[in-house]
């Protein structure tokens, strides 16, 4: 008995210790978006283009290392507010190919391959390597994904959450901080699975539809909408709504005329502080649900079934993780329940 | 023509009266039927029974309000813009004695593309002046511009005057071209370019009721501008020396209707962009078919126009399932083949 | 109704192209301008129809000041034939010709059976009376010139003012419209490059560089010496045995 005991106290023992994350082996070498990366060491000093890559490395725990971050959609996840405010922002939005460089940085960690990748409107990634600065862009915006064709790109597959851990794995491996990277990925995933739980614990009827709205170029003229492959795709997937957009590009323009007729079951707004277009303040997208004479007739809109988000939620970030979470949570105040 | 048809063109006023409100209501018709979904011809007609004349039909809320508010407004917008561009474009041609006149000769899409970007971009305005609104003025400061530069590069009357006009024309319009450039690569990123480039390809998804207030007086400004003036258009066969010698305040005219031209222009340019083709192929696509008399030329180009730009709108939407092109996509790919054919046929007939 | 003007002129970029030109036309005379290229008988015309404005001077129509008239009054009373008008468009004989009711026509006068019958006989005169139909693009160069004067003839002027209307037209041609202005109970001032045709006028004006050198009759002015002096050509005086009518025969002026 006593022997069974210790036996299994010591197996529960071994099974329950944490698992030991490696320590990164340098030279280190990674193959990212088609080109291939050599780290000697950790990078020292970091400059963001993007604000996914800058939140990562902050919950990586690798603030001393940024000298600069750029492109921001939204105020930083609050419990860094106060780190944020310490460290040089280059620029709101995209940043110029000088200033990144000027800040000699050991690696530049890109979101979005139309900043810095073929067609890059910062730089392309040769222009980087070429003065020795390595770039890393976010498997989210390479894998399975073609960013020539479509104004933001078209995915040849659903978006997996997978790719947002590889990034964080890969950026945790980069920097030596493995540990916090795998216990990231572990907390993220656990969350993610108590939202899919929560989703298909709601049990909502067949046929169901939603409709992801970022923003419109001019109020009433077509809306810039969610395509069928984009991470806001992946979330209607787990959630086990259809898509009313059919359109496999990211953010395709759809007509207003056809989101009605298509009907979404619920509706869901990108809140950013961004202020380049008027729709891109959530108020007047809802002021617009409300008094447009065709969208006001929307089922979702009468029964009020709006959810807001935070826009960068609907991009590859570990925010898309949370929005899952808070949608959701909010879908059974709905009534759609079966 | 025989001398029959002669007695025709004198009561032209009352022929039309006759032909365009049929054909203008059933492109209205057409217009309001057909669009991004399909609704049933039906439905339509008790949509429109229920606005007109309160019929009271039970309708789906969301097919009256997109065949009422989206697409009848749309199809009136589009009557109204394509009437005033093709007019524009009579007007211009008439003067400036050039078949390769159009609307935007003087300026008027690139100062609106300067306007527009100079509001979202710029953010002139502080966020109280909408694109529109910045659009319009841009449009209309870059034709001072031209005006003057015509001015002071000398123009006297007669085709030298004719010729510095088109020429000012060409160089205001590049300037604000330019000038827009630079606004979009020094302050805008892709989204914000791209976005102003749609809206420059002209864009009628945004249009509702309230827009109507906006082209309808200026479409029947232009209308009545032109109809009152069609000798005086007449006159100018010959050329502005010829005008004067047959009567015509060859200066006074000029001025005026190239002006009107010039309202009528930036006011359509500020609502659904900068639509092209149709101001520069309808006149002539008129002429083959009623001639050079003005009496019947602006009639016709104004229907034309109306028409042509409704039936554009209509196929934007229809021809790429789940997507909307850019109307100017359409009457360019319209208007270039038409207008070549226009070429060719007017070589081998009389 | 009678035409002049006081010490007209015209000037561009500095350069006087017309100075100092004081002349009348009297009243049923056929005028003619003649003079070297460059003397400014196009630019002395265009003053006279009132459709250039005059740099120095006044034109006067009737007693009145050209300047304080609309052209729609100048035009009723006046027509202009002008050298190069010419139109890409595909316009017909008759819709060139129609174009001459126009000072006639307004908002609240129509076309009437009466215009029809006034650019019918405009066409005779010209002797084109079967081409209503034709396409301008269609004619030649001197039938195009006879569409011209069709036009301002349908305006029914009382005076005609001509620039070089006989040019691109065969003899046959020239000899016609001359003698059928020459009969037109119009006033007419014709600016003309033949010095044979300018005998037939009832008085003529010799310019040179833009000023009034000398104005007559054919008989008084156009002397030998007149014609050496301005065109640079030798000239004798030969006497048609026909009908005893004086022409001009030409030799180069030796030096």
């Amino acid at each position: 008995m006593t022997s069974k005991f210790i036996t299994l106290t010591a197996l529960a023992a071994v099974l329950s210790a944490p698992a030991f994350a490696d320590k990164t082996s340098y030279p280190l070498t990674i193959e990212n978006c088609g080109h291939t990366l050599t780290f000697d060491k950790a990078p020292d000093s970091t400059v963001t283009i993007g604000q996914s890559t800058t939140e990562i490395l902050y919950l990586l725990g690798q603030q001393d290392k940024l000298s600069g971050t750029s492109v921001w959609f939204n105020p930083v996840l609050p419990e860094f507010k106060e780190i944020n405010d310490k460290i040089e922002r280059l620029a709101d939005n995209d940043p110029s190919f000088e200033s990144v460089v000027g800040k000699k940085p050991q690696l530049v960690t890109v979101m979005y391959e139309w900043h810095v990748g073929a067609e890059g409107i910062v730089a392309t990634r040769e222009m980087f390597h070429d003065v020795n600065v390595p770039t890393y862009v976010m498997p989210t915006d390479c894998a399975a994904k073609d960013n020539s064709v479509g104004v933001d790109g078209t995915r040849s597959e659903l978006f997996s959450t997978q790719q947002l851990y590889t990034s964080i794995e890969q950026l945790a491996e980069i920097y030596d901080a493995q540990d916090a990277g795998a216990a990231l990925v572990d907390d993220l995933k656990t969350r993610e699975e108590q939202a899919i739980a929560k989703a298909a614990g709601l049990n909502l009827p067949e046929g169901s539809s939603a409709l992801f709205w970022f923003s419109s170029a001019d109020m009433e003229s077509d809306p810039y909408v969610a395509g069928q492959q984009g991470v806001p795709a992946y979330m209607m997937d787990k959630l086990g709504v259809d898509n009313v957009v059919t359109s496999g590009e990211e953010w395709p323009l759809v007509g207003w005329e056809t989101i009605a007729k298509a009907d979404p079951t619920f509706i869901v707004i990108a809140e950013m502080d961004r202020r380049r277009f008027p729709a891109d303040d959530v108020e007047k997208k809802r002021a617009f649900l409300m008094s447009d004479p065709v969208a006001k007739e929307m089922t979702a809109v009468k029964e009020g079934r709006i959810i807001t988000i935070d826009a960068h939620a609907m991009s590859p970030t570990v925010r898309a993780i949370y929005a899952l979470e808070q949608i959701a949570d909010e879908l059974p105040a709905f009534g759609l329940t079966q | 023509m025989t001398a029959i048809d002669r007695p025709l063109a004198r009561r032209s006023l009352w022929h039309w009266g006759l032909v365009v409100p049929p054909v203008l209501l059933a492109a209205l018709l057409f217009g309001a039927a057909l669009g991004e979904t399909s609704i049933p011809p039906g439905v339509v007609l008790k949509v429109l029974a229920n606005k007109l004349f309160d019929a009271g039909y039970p309708v789906d809320k969301i097919d009256e309000g997109i065949i009422w508010n989206y697409r009848m407004s749309r199809a009136v917008v589009a009557a109204c813009c394509g009437a005033g561009l093709a007019l524009s474009g009579v007007i211009l041609q008439a003067l400036l004695r050039n078949a390769l006149a159009d609307p935007y000769l003087l300026g008027i899409s690139a100062g609106a593309s300067t306007g527009a970007v100079a509001v979202t971009v710029l953010g002139l305005g502080g966020g109280l002046i909408s694109l529109s609104a910045g659009a319009f003025m841009g449009s209309l400061l870059a034709f001072a511009f031209v005006a003057l530069l015509a001015h002071a590069a000398g123009g006297g009357v007669g085709l030298r005057a004719a010729g510095v006009i088109v020429l000012a024309g060409i160089a205001g319009s590049q300037m604000f071209n330019a000038l827009t450039a630079f606004l979009i690569t020094k302050s805008a990123n892709a989204e914000q370019a791209r976005a102003i480039m749609f809206w420059l390809l002209g864009n009628m998804s945004g249009v509702r009721w309230p827009d109507v207030a906006s082209a309808l007086p200026a479409a029947m400004f232009g209308i009545v501008a032109c109809l009152w003036n069609t000798r005086a258009l007449d006159a100018f066969t010959f050329g502005a020396d010829s005008a004067a010698s047959l009567g015509i305040a060859v200066k006074r005219v000029q001025l005026t209707l190239i002006g009107i031209a010039a309202l009528v222009t930036a006011a359509m340019v500020s609502v659904v962009g900068a639509i092209g083709f149709v101001g520069l192929v309808i006149p002539h696509a008129m002429r083959f078919v009623v001639g050079h008399r003005h009496g019947r030329l602006v009639p016709a180009s104004a229907l034309a126009g109306a028409v042509f730009l409704i039936f554009a709108d209509v196929i934007s939407r229809m021809i790429i399932p789940g997507q909307v092109l850019p109307i100017g996509v359409v009457t360019a790919l319209v208007g270039a083949p038409v207008f070549a054919l226009i070429l060719i046929g007017g070589r081998t007939s009389p | 109704m009678i035409l002049s003007c006081q010490n007209l002129g015209w000037e561009t970029r500095g350069k006087p192209i017309v100075s100092d030109i004081s002349l009348t036309v009297n009243e049923g005379e056929k005028l003619g301008l003649i003079g070297p290229n460059g003397s400014g008988k196009s630019t002395l015309l265009r003053m006279l129809a009132g459709i250039r404005t005059p740099s120095r001077g006044s034109v006067h129509l009737g007693g009145q000041s050209m300047a304080g008239m609309r052209q729609r009054e100048i035009a009723q009373r006046l027509a202009l034939v002008e050298q190069h008008a010419d139109t890409a468009d595909r316009i017909t004989v008759r819709d060139a010709v129609e174009l001459g009711r126009t000072p006639w026509l307004s908002a609240l006068r129509g076309w009437g059976a009466q215009d029809d019958a006034i650019v019918a006989q405009a066409l005779a005169d010209v002797d084109l009376s079967g081409f209503g139909h034709r396409h301008w693009h269609t004619l030649s160069g001197g039938e195009r010139q006879r569409v011209h004067i069709a036009r301002a003839l349908a305006q029914q002027p009382q005076i005609l003012l001509l620039d070089e209307p006989t040019n691109h037209l065969d003899i046959r041609h020239q000899l016609a419209i001359l003698h059928m202005v020459a009969r037109l109970p119009v006033t007419a001032v014709i600016a003309l490059h033949d010095l044979n045709q300018a005998m037939l006028c009832d008085r003529i004006c010799i310019l040179e560089n833009g000023r009034l050198k000398a104005s007559g009759t054919p008989k008084e002015i156009l002397s030998e010496g007149m014609l050496r002096e301005v065109f640079g050509v030798c000239a004798h005086f030969l006497t048609d045995p026909a009908d005893q009518s004086q022409v001009i025969r030409f030799h180069t002026a030796m030096s």
